[in-house]
């Protein structure tokens, strides 16, 4: 209606006829297609291209945003598998982001493209920098450092370049006890979190996991100086909790679940069959032989899954997704083996499907294996990445 | 008419009143007019609401070509769906509800897939004044309400 009447006006403040000419062609303009042709039209437009769109009135923004939370096919995005990968230049001294990311998309048949060269990652200026970057799905888990050195979550899709921050993650406890004239502070302290970030198919949810392992560290206080009572490591003082948060529009941390296995080595984890897997060690033993633990996103339990036959599971070892399976790569001497699980949680089911073995020089290597992980870290079905996230907006 | 011409041809009449004759199997490319013909409620010219002899001209021409080049090659067929829509902006909103109202779907396909392509990789402003009539000046009005919007300090 509003648009109607600035029509008008326009058309009273120009009398040039051919002006006038090119209002009354408009007149059949795209706005008044019936919808169903519309959202036809609209359909048929990549993620990216949605962007303007949404900008440009009030009706083609509900047609958008219909078009991002259409339940999305999952048969069709295994026929069309494509990879997304966003480089992002190197931080520089001062922690500080370039805010000039490139997204490119490859497609099943190895062409490539770039989607979009300016892909501006959410910053506030609480942040320090992005510590890790998670993936699942085309969309983008950002572990973020905040300047007291907490971390905050933020879900990003770099498509649409929609962004939420989490709340903030439950904090650790502090006790405070006092004796005689000295001040015991019981102080939990983290000695690692680490994340997870997948989909869960069966209820159509986003999760977050976080797991921390906390130590207890009791400070004594005197009036002159504040000194750690007892700083050593003691399984009696360590724990380990597990946060989960599920993306919805009432999200909050529940941190109920007890993981009482191991701890995974790092972050980046794979997410196949609804379940997040990590390569974890022993309970505070980091250079032992690892594990692959799983982490059921529907039931929201740990489970181990059975190592690869004759594989040291060591510090070479990185756990990705290859075919829709969960595969090892073994990174030796000179040597690559990939190892796929073809039946998920079968530990028959082990093969070692490819071998890589050159006379390369080690550096090559080391690259090739940076590129691996650099692309695992942003790894996407298209037709997944035109959902947007699933939480209320700002 | 002839009697030859009953047993595969059909009489078309445009809103303005020209009328075409068509073969049969053209005609029924179009869903609306099929349903009519098989429920044998079309006698010998078949009226064609809301649509002028111009684009009436032009739907029937695409039909035909697609019927014609069933055995073709389907690149040669593409060339031509190309070029077909490659036309101004009022006779491709014409030819979309026509096409939306015979319910001719392959039109309406090339057509739906040729407007998202002009779509496709415009800004914002762009396309307000390609397909929603916006003048030059209100966009340069809202872009300066828009940068003292966004100069507002959020959070």
């Amino acid at each position: 209606m509003g648009l109607r009447r600035r029509k008008i006006k326009a058309r009273k403040n120009n009398e040039d006829p051919k002006q006038k000419e090119d209002n009354q062609q408009h007149e059949s303009s795209m706005e008044d297609l019936p919808h169903d042709l519309s959202l036809n039209i609209l359909s048929r437009l990549p993620v990216s291209s949605l962007v303007p769109v949404k900008l440009v009135c009030k009706s083609w923004y509900n047609f958008a945003t219909s078009l991002h939370h259409e339940p999305h096919d999952h048969n069709n995005n295994k026929k069309n598998p494509c990879l997304l990968v966003l480089s992002t230049p190197p931080h520089d001294q001062n922690h500080c982001i370039a805010e000039i990311n490139v997204l490119y998309e490859i497609d099943n048949q190895d062409r490539y493209g770039v989607i979009s060269k300016s892909i501006k990652q959410p910053m506030n200026h609480n942040i320090l920098n992005v510590n890790t970057t998670l993936s699942c799905n085309g969309l983008l888990c950002l572990i973020c450092l905040k300047n007291n050195f907490s971390y905050r979550v933020c879900i990003f899709n770099p498509l649409t370049e929609e962004y939420k921050y989490l709340p903030d993650m439950p904090s650790v406890s502090q006790t405070v006890t006092r004796l005689r004239n000295c001040k015991y502070i019981d102080n939990e302290a983290y000695l690692y979190q680490r994340f997870g970030f997948g989909f869960n198919p069966s209820t159509n949810e986003y999760k977050v996991v976080r797991i921390a392992g906390i130590h207890n560290v009791t400070h004594m206080v005197t009036l002159k100086k504040k000194k750690p009572f007892n700083w050593d490591f003691d399984s009696k003082n360590f724990k380990q909790k597990v946060d989960v948060f599920t993306l919805s529009r009432t999200g909050d941390w529940r941190s109920n679940i007890d993981m009482p296995i191991a701890c995974p080595v790092e972050s980046s984890g794979a997410v196949v069959n609804g379940a997040i897997h990590w390569l974890c060690s022993g309970r505070g033993q980091f250079k032992e032989s690892c594990i692959v633990v799983s982490f059921d996103l529907s039931d929201e339990k740990f489970r181990v899954i059975p190592n690869p036959p004759d594989c040291e599971m060591g510090q070479g070892c990185e756990l990705l997704v290859l075919g829709g399976c969960l595969a090892i790569t073994d990174y030796y001497a000179r040597q690559i083996d990939i190892w796929v699980m073809q039946e998920h949680g079968v530990k028959g089911s082990w093969t070692k499907e490819i071998v890589i073995i050159e006379n390369l020089p080690r550096i090559v290597f080391e690259r090739a294996k940076l590129n691996v992980s650099n692309q695992r870290s942003f790894r996407s079905e298209e037709s997944f990445a035109t959902q947007s996230i699933a939480c209320p907006n700002k | 008419m002839s009697s030859s011409l009953e047993k595969n041809m059909l009489i078309l009449r445009s809103s303005d009143g020209e009328e075409f004759i068509v073969p049969e199997v053209v005609a029924v490319m179009s869903k609306a007019i099929k349903n009519m013909v098989e429920d044998e409620c079309a006698s010998n010219t078949i009226p064609v609401p809301n649509v002028d002899a111009n684009i009436l001209a032009m739907v029937i021409e695409f039909c035909k070509k697609h019927d014609e080049s069933e055995a073709e090659a389907a690149s040669d067929l593409k060339t031509f769906d190309s070029e077909f829509v490659n036309r101004g902006q009022e006779a491709l909103y014409d030819l979309i509800t026509a096409a939306n109202f015979r319910d001719v779907k392959e039109l309406l396909d090339a057509l739906c897939q040729n407007v998202a392509e002009m779509i496709k990789g415009k800004s914002v402003h762009h396309i307000r004044i390609q397909f929603l009539g916006y003048q030059l000046f209100e966009i340069l009005t809202s872009n300066f309400i828009w940068n003292i919007w966004c100069d507002r300090d959020f959070d």
